[in-house]
């Protein structure tokens, strides 16, 4: 049986444009139909054509854009995130600390210190690994995600925009010039656990991210949001268990039936028995870990 | 005793200003004028034959110089051992059958590297493709695919069987007979890779005096040299090796490698120089990976548990050459009979062929697998007789004085003392054995015991190092040794060894290494003996420079030689520090003196001078190194019962190394091998299937990072030590600390959980699966 | 594919240079400007070996396009030591042992200094996550950790 060997370790060969503003790299991308690549920070980008999975003949940087690094929070619309923000800024961001302190944790955990420095969060989300630390905390806070084209925009939530492993709803043609995350609601706690792969830093075995938003007067859900990543094609919301918290009071015996539902709606694909069996404890684990941040 | 000035002294590395200023020259930073970009074209396919080659697209690419399949070279072969049981079995290119997917089959060298990549897309490649075989208990079967049928078959009815390794003495039916407690059990120890941080790699030039200059990432120079001239076809003195600055080895840069080949013919063949480097896809799928054993073992004792007799079966999968399978399985005789009395043995071992891509020797080369599956054992024997794991090895183990079986003995072997003190150390009596208390606990913690032994030094090609200290006119001092510094720190110590003969400072000593053509032969940086070999080589030849000067430095000081002493750059007479001259001053009387005749001293050591050879990798009669280490080490681990993730908390080893002579580099060392058993034991495999590598990347294969760093503890047993005008006999510590901390890890592991490994690494599913079987909830 | 003139700022120093757009930070870094400190070990970003700074923050250059290091300082393994006078880190990691095979030293080093310059004292916890993204397979890190620690109670 024929095996395919020997990939190149260099970037292939490309052209490459460096436009000064959105509708000109939309052009671009219209002009080069699906030949074109957006760049941003290029961690996933360059790792894939180095490894010949990826052949663009033009890549369309971003960074000669202003003002796509910014991080916007508006009190009524909520956080607004632009395509060239790294990991690390939203690490460092105040309102991201204060507001968001899981999806800050999880960009920390991201990655390395200098993938953190280079890589972006809407790199992230475009590069739809099943296995994304930055989707599962995304996905409970219900974020969309707004895209470009010559022609117009649309913005479509998160959990429609993962398609598949390593797909998304990202035509060619588009540019994905924001992510939104809606104003949480009151008496809002999440929490981030994960599993590495081997204990050491690199992909997650198992993600999980858990939203609570509670009764302010006790300790009754008044709403639940469970997402998985590395359990199935795409980073996924635990719907069935969701539903087993939903203003329910958290008490020890409902959270490991969520949890003990929440494994059974994964579909992972390698080491299935130890992903199954970690994400009910992880489940368990992040809810905990949001409750613990009630008192 | 006189008070050493050096050795045994900490002192810093002699190419650590390089390293820190990014000035060390590895082979990937080398380049020369006019240098072409090699690359190679590799086998699709497990095991095929190779029916035609067609290149003249690829020759005629614009910007491609030259291209080689296996006709344009020699066909002459190559092995990692070369005897007459086990003659060189491997092409540097394929000829007309490929063997495992990623055999080199061509060759190219161009102006770039994406022309050189274009130009392997247009050679065109005919295989027939034949039927396979990975597993090599599988490949051994009756009717298994015959992967070398020209081979000799070593053990009928096996099929595939490379290598075989037989011995053993007593007699085993009354032995096990005689027994109180017989266990069997089977381990297996996975396909780990060495992850050295540089890329293989060559750089060579053809010039225009017929001469082949090649730098390369290896362990050594001189059995380089000695390969490629011989497949080449071209003499010894027309081949120099030079020195590189090697980033990482490990067992993985040894023997001959098909790119050290092509770069060199393509240089020939295009008159430039060609460098190639592997890309780590390359050394993941294709390169040599460490042997991965699997072990039987069957072993009686006495009620008190002294071990009676043991039988012990080890299957190697060798890959589709010999490699150095044909030396892991009588390493692991070795690794059996060290560091255990053992009054009954019988030994057999297979190194069998499969479609894999060929293995090599990695860090501990089958002690750590063959260690693991032992003292998993034995722990396991002495939970079963109510002993505790210290004292059933404080039993059995090797006594100072004890001769082994091979008539080999160790006079000064520690073990006893290093098991003593790392228990002490550890409070491992205390600690160990409380798993019962911690029942409930999602947390649980366990302590384990390894132990372990290596040789120091033996026979195999070039069985020799030797060095050359000569005097500069100004008092500076040039050291031209053989040897080759991989990380170790091999030039750092031999200065340390230079400055102590003579008594000056490290600054003023300018070591010139590992060059085929200037420098003299050296046994190389992986039989474990640069140390005591060629430690000993240089401190002969230091010696000899120290004797010639003090000829001339009794007359200046009207003295008798042996009466002088040489220290802080000072030639002094013993009991008259007054009378004394500067080593400089000494320096100039010599060449007023001796009218011409310049100091030079030469220096040559060889590990066991009265035998003739190697023993017998067949039967394991003979001589086999006359130094032993020796080793003890305990690790603590904390596993989290509910996910199975276990942390190695705690590293304590005690060794006796003879003496170290330099104690940080020994330390850095021991660090080392801590942070590869914690890998090897918890995580590390290459995965494979159907002769295809799965894991190509570090994203897929982990290594050990800063958050795995562990806390490592060094406990020095002291069994040697240096003196004036005798060799010294230190002991390797660049290899036999894996070993130990692998077992010592899974006992821990077994301490705290209850679950026996019996394969490596301990996954985390391992343990919980375990830990159901049993019946155990984790909570 | 047409070479473009970019002007990077190296060490301190401005070089004018012709490059493919595909070109790398790394491969220009050590094959047009001779600076081979920074290495390569892997190539797709998970070693830490090519790590370099770029205003003073670690990234890794052999997944950054050397036309998109412009404008910014790049400091280099080469540009650390003043002189003949070395860097407090590069003095540690001689001194305390933590340099075997040398080739992680670079990427090493420089990601330590970052560290530093961020917060002069930082714990134990934090050296080990600032560095994780750098791999090294001779040491263990034991002595990376203690020469760092050790150069920051330095004042030099």
């Amino acid at each position: 049986m024929k095996t395919e060997l020997e990939k190149k370790m260099r970037i292939p060969k490309f052209e490459y444009f460096h436009p000064s503003s959105i509708e000109e790299a939309c052009s671009l991308l219209y002009q080069y139909k699906g030949e074109a690549k957006v760049l941003a920070g290029g961690t996933d980008l360059f790792v894939k054509m180095k490894k010949k999975e990826i052949h663009p003949r033009v890549l369309v940087s971003l960074k000669g854009i202003s003002n796509l690094d910014k991080i916007e929070w508006h009190d009524k619309e909520g956080l607004k995130i632009g395509p060239l923000v790294t990991h690390d800024a939203l690490v460092h961001h105040p309102v991201v600390r204060e507001r968001f302190d899981f999806l800050a944790e999880t960009c920390f955990k991201i990655g390395t210190r200098q993938v953190r420095n280079m890589g972006t969060l809407v790199g992230n989300i475009c590069n739809a690994s099943p296995s994304s630390d930055a989707a599962a905390p995304l996905l409970v806070l219900e974020a969309k995600v707004k895209l470009v084209h010559l022609n117009g925009e649309r913005t479509i939530p998160l959990q429609e925009f993962f398609l598949g492993p390593f797909q998304t709803a990202l035509d060619p043609q588009e540019i994905v010039v924001g992510i939104q995350i809606p104003k949480p609601a009151p008496f809002t706690f999440g929490s981030y656990q994960y599993l590495h792969k081997a204990s050491s830093v690199g992909e997650t075995l198992v993600g999980t991210a858990v939203l609570l938003i509670m009764d302010p007067k006790d300790l009754i859900s008044q709403e639940a949001r469970i997402a998985l990543s590395s359990v199935a094609p795409t980073p996924i919301r635990a719907k069935a268990a969701e539903k087993i918290l939903k203003g329910k009071k958290l008490e020890e015996r409902i959270i490991k039936e969520a949890a003990q539902v929440a494994s059974e709606e994964t579909q992972p694909r390698s080491r299935p028995w130890y992903r199954r069996e970690m994400s009910r404890v992880l489940v368990e684990r992040a809810i905990f870990q949001a409750m613990e941040k009630i008192r | 005793m006189e008070e050493l000035s050096f050795v045994g002294k900490s002192v810093p590395r002699k190419d650590g200003v390089e390293k820190a200023t990014g000035k060390a020259l590895y082979t990937v930073d080398m380049v020369l004028p006019g240098m072409l970009w090699g690359k190679i074209l590799r086998s699709p396919y497990p095991h095929a034959k190779i029916l035609n080659i067609d290149t003249s697209r690829a020759e005629r690419l614009s910007g491609v110089k030259a291209v080689i399949t296996g006709k344009d070279t020699l066909g002459i072969k190559h092995g990692f051992v070369e005897t007459p049981r086990y003659p060189p079995d491997q092409y540097p290119l394929a000829m007309d059958r490929v063997r495992y997917i990623g055999e080199e089959v061509a060759a190219v060298a161009a102006i770039d590297e994406y022309v050189a990549e274009e130009a392997l897309g247009l050679i065109k490649v005919d295989y027939e493709e034949l039927p396979a075989v990975f597993d090599p208990e599988e490949a051994m079967r009756p009717d298994a695919p015959e992967i070398h049928p020209s081979h000799p078959k070593l053990k009928e009815p096996y099929k595939n069987v490379g290598g075989k390794t037989e011995t053993g003495w007593g007699d085993m039916k009354k032995g096990f007979a005689e027994s109180y407690l017989v266990r069997e059990d089977r381990f297996e120890g996975q396909l780990r890779t060495h992850c050295y941080m540089e890329p293989q790699a060559t750089l060579a030039s053809f010039d225009l005096t017929g001469k082949l200059n090649v730098w390369t990432s290896s362990q050594g120079p001189f059995i380089k040299r000695a390969k490629l001239a011989t497949t080449l076809g071209l003499p010894f003195s027309n081949v120099r090796v030079l020195k590189a600055y090697v980033g990482g080895a490990y067992g993985g840069k040894v023997d001959l490698f098909s790119h050290e080949f092509c770069a060199s013919l393509l240089s020939i063949k295009a008159r430039r120089p060609v460098k190639m480097v592997c890309t780590r896809q390359e050394v993941f799928e294709a390169s040599r990976h460490g042997q991965p054993i699997l072990v039987e073992l069957k072993t009686g004792v006495r009620k008190d548990g002294t071990l009676i007799a043991q039988q012990v079966k080890v299957i190697n999968n060798s890959g589709a050459y010999r490699g150095s399978g044909v030396v892991v399985i009588f390493l692991c005789w070795g690794f059996v009979m060290l560091c255990y009395r053992i009054p009954n043995l019988k030994y057999e071992g297979y190194s069998v062929y499969t479609n894999n891509p060929v293995r090599a020797p990695q860090r501990g080369h089958g002690a750590p697998n063959l260690r693991f599956a032992v003292e998993s054992q034995m722990d396991t024997i002495a939970e079963e007789l109510g002993i505790d794991p210290v004292e059933i090895r404080l039993k059995n183990a090797r006594q100072k004085g004890d001769i082994l079986p091979n008539e080999d003995s160790v006079r000064n072997c520690g073990l006893v003392e290093c098991i003593e003190r790392v228990a002490r150390a550890t409070q491992f009596k205390e600690r160990y054995g409380k798993r019962k208390a911690q029942e409930g606990q999602r947390i649980r913690r366990g302590i384990g015991m390894g132990i372990s032994s290596y040789m120091s030094g033996s026979l195999i090609y070039p069985n020799t190092s030797a060095a050359i200290v000569k005097l500069n006119d100004d008092g500076t001092v040039s050291l031209l040794t053989g040897a080759l510094d991989i990380g170790q720190g091999a030039e750092t110590i031999l200065c340390q060894i230079v400055a102590e003969e003579l008594g000056i400072s490290m600054e003023d000593i300018r070591v010139v290494a590992a060059d085929t053509e200037t420098t003299p032969v050296d046994i190389g940086s992986w039989i474990s003996g640069g140390t005591y070999v060629s430690g000993n080589a240089v401190k002969i030849a230091a010696s000899d420079v120290r004797r010639q000067l003090f000829e001339v430095a009794a007359q200046e000081l009207e003295a008798n030689p042996e009466d002088l002493i040489s220290k802080n750059r000072e030639i002094f007479v013993k009991g008259s520090p007054g009378r004394s001259i500067s080593f400089t001053q000494a320096v100039a009387a010599s060449i007023a003196k001796r009218r011409g005749n310049p100091i030079i001293g030469q220096g040559h050591y060889r590990t066991m001078k009265e035998v003739p050879m190697h023993p017998s990798l067949a039967t394991t009669k003979g001589r086999w190194s006359d130094n032993y280490a020796f080793d003890a080490q305990v690790a603590e681990v904390e596993v989290d019962m509910e996910t199975g993730q276990v942390k190695l908390l705690k590293a304590t080893t005690a060794h006796d190394c003879g003496f170290p002579i330099n104690p940080l580099l020994v330390e850095g060392q021991i660090d080392g091998q801590v942070s590869m058993a914690q890998g090897h034991a918890l995580w590390e495999e290459v995965l494979m299937n159907k002769g295809k590598t799965l894991t190509t990347s570090f994203l897929d294969y982990k290594i050990p990072c800063t958050k795995d760093m562990v806390e490592s503890h060094y406990i020095d047993v002291i069994t040697e030590r240096y003196e004036k005008d005798i060799p010294y006999r230190t002991k390797e510590v660049g290899e036999g600390y894996v070993s130990g901390m692998v077992a010592a890890i899974a006992n821990a592991v077994y301490d705290a959980t209850g679950v026996r490994a019996k394969t490596l690494p301990i996954l985390p599913e391992k343990i919980l699966m375990g830990l159901k079987e049993k019946g155990n909830s984790p909570r | 594919m047409k070479k473009q003139l970019i002007e990077l700022r190296v060490n301190g120093e401005t070089c004018e240079l012709a490059v493919e757009p595909q070109r790398t930070l790394l491969e220009v870094l050590r094959e047009d400007l001779g600076l081979t400190g920074a290495k390569e070990a892997c190539g797709t970003g998970e070693c830490g070996a090519c790590t370099v700074l770029i205003d003073g923050k670690p990234i890794l250059s052999c997944l950054r396009l050397a036309i998109e290091a412009q404008g910014w300082e790049i400091t280099t393994i080469e540009g650390l030591a003043n002189g003949e006078k070395l860097h407090p880190l590069q003095k540690a990691f001689i001194q305390y042992g933590a340099i075997q095979c040398g080739y992680c030293t670079s990427g090493m080093i420089l990601n330590a200094k970052s560290i530093l310059d961020e917060n002069p004292k930082p714990s134990k916890e934090e050296i080990l996550k600032g560095l994780e993204g750098n791999l090294c397979r001779c040491t263990g890190y034991n002595k990376i950790v203690e020469a760092i620690i050790e150069a920051s109670k330095g004042v030099d």
